[in-house]
């Protein structure tokens, strides 16, 4: 299995050369749920976790534009390729995010909320995973017991940060290391415009 | 560059920083330029998350970026359902 870490133009690991920098590092801070959900969603810098993805095509995404504009022929972003087996044999250790979440949730019955659910329709999703495209999914008040338009009026549906993070690892098929990842499973650094 | 290919902007973020430009990169991704007299950054921004990839400038009014980013969102849903189209 390999891996991938995008680098658009300006960033960290496109001015640095993480095949003769020694590999990725990540910083050192509690690693739990709650650091993996904020890591997802609200920002990833400082993080004791480095994203990866297990899709070429999501990573090239991240290498495409960055702090000094768009990938061009003449100044391509990289996407770098990790041997995972190899980096495991090194020390490196991964989690898949979306399974830690979930796997966090307390039993369905069990007092509080289970912030992996919902109470919207089946297109609450699309509106997460693409609020641009679907926004209006997200404002309107999702249907309730009782006759069609006349139930109880209620705000917009219910959403947590847990769904949210699930739904973009997801959709980054993401997956992050917890440790330093050496530069001897770094297999490959592929250029991208 | 098309047309469709970059949205003009002029959002105070607080800190002297405006931002000014738009211009789409591969969805849901796009860069965001943010100016202050004669510095001039690129921030990636995931319109999925709302939030910026890339650090922004330390002295940014936060709650000013977030009304940016979600000003943002709305302009560029025009353009990205056009695009699609």
């Amino acid at each position: 299995m390999y891996l991938y870490k995008g680098a658009g133009p300006g960033t960290h690991w496109w001015t640095t050369d993480a095949q003769t920098a020694g590999g990725f590092v990540v910083g050192h801070a509690p690693r739990n749920v709650n650091a993996i959900v904020r890591h997802i969603v609200n920002y990833s810098w400082p993080s004791p976790y480095s994203s990866f993805s297990a899709s070429f095509a999501a990573a090239s995404a991240y290498a495409l534009a960055g702090p000094r504009g768009k990938a061009t022929r003449e100044h391509p972003g990289w996407v770098y390729e990790i041997d995972v087996a190899l980096a495991i044999e090194l020390g490196a250790r991964f989690v898949d995010p979306a399974r830690d979440i979930l796997a966090d949730n307390p039993y369905v019955g069990a007092p509080g909320t289970i912030p992996t659910f919902h109470n919207g329709g089946q297109d609450l999703i699309l509106g997460i995973a693409d609020p641009v495209l679907h926004r209006k999914v997200l404002v309107t008040p999702p249907r309730q017991p009782g006759p069609s338009g006349r139930g109880r009026p209620i705000g917009p549906p219910i959403v947590h940060n847990e769904l949210r993070a699930v739904i973009f690892a997801l959709r980054d098929a993401e997956v992050l290391a917890t440790t330093d990842v050496p530069a001897a499973c770094i297999t490959a650094r592929y250029p991208v415009d | 560059m098309g047309p469709h290919q970059q949205v003009a902007l002029d959002a105070n973020l607080g800190g002297g920083w405006v931002a000014r430009l738009v211009e789409f990169v591969e969805t849901p991704i796009v860069l965001v330029t943010v100016v202050r007299d004669a510095d001039r950054r690129s921030l990636r921004l995931d319109l999925g998350k709302g939030m910026f990839l890339d650090e922004p400038p330390e002295d940014i009014d936060k709650r000013a970026a977030r009304d940016v980013t979600n000003s943002i969102v709305q302009q560029v849903a025009p353009v990205r359902a056009d695009r699609r189209g």
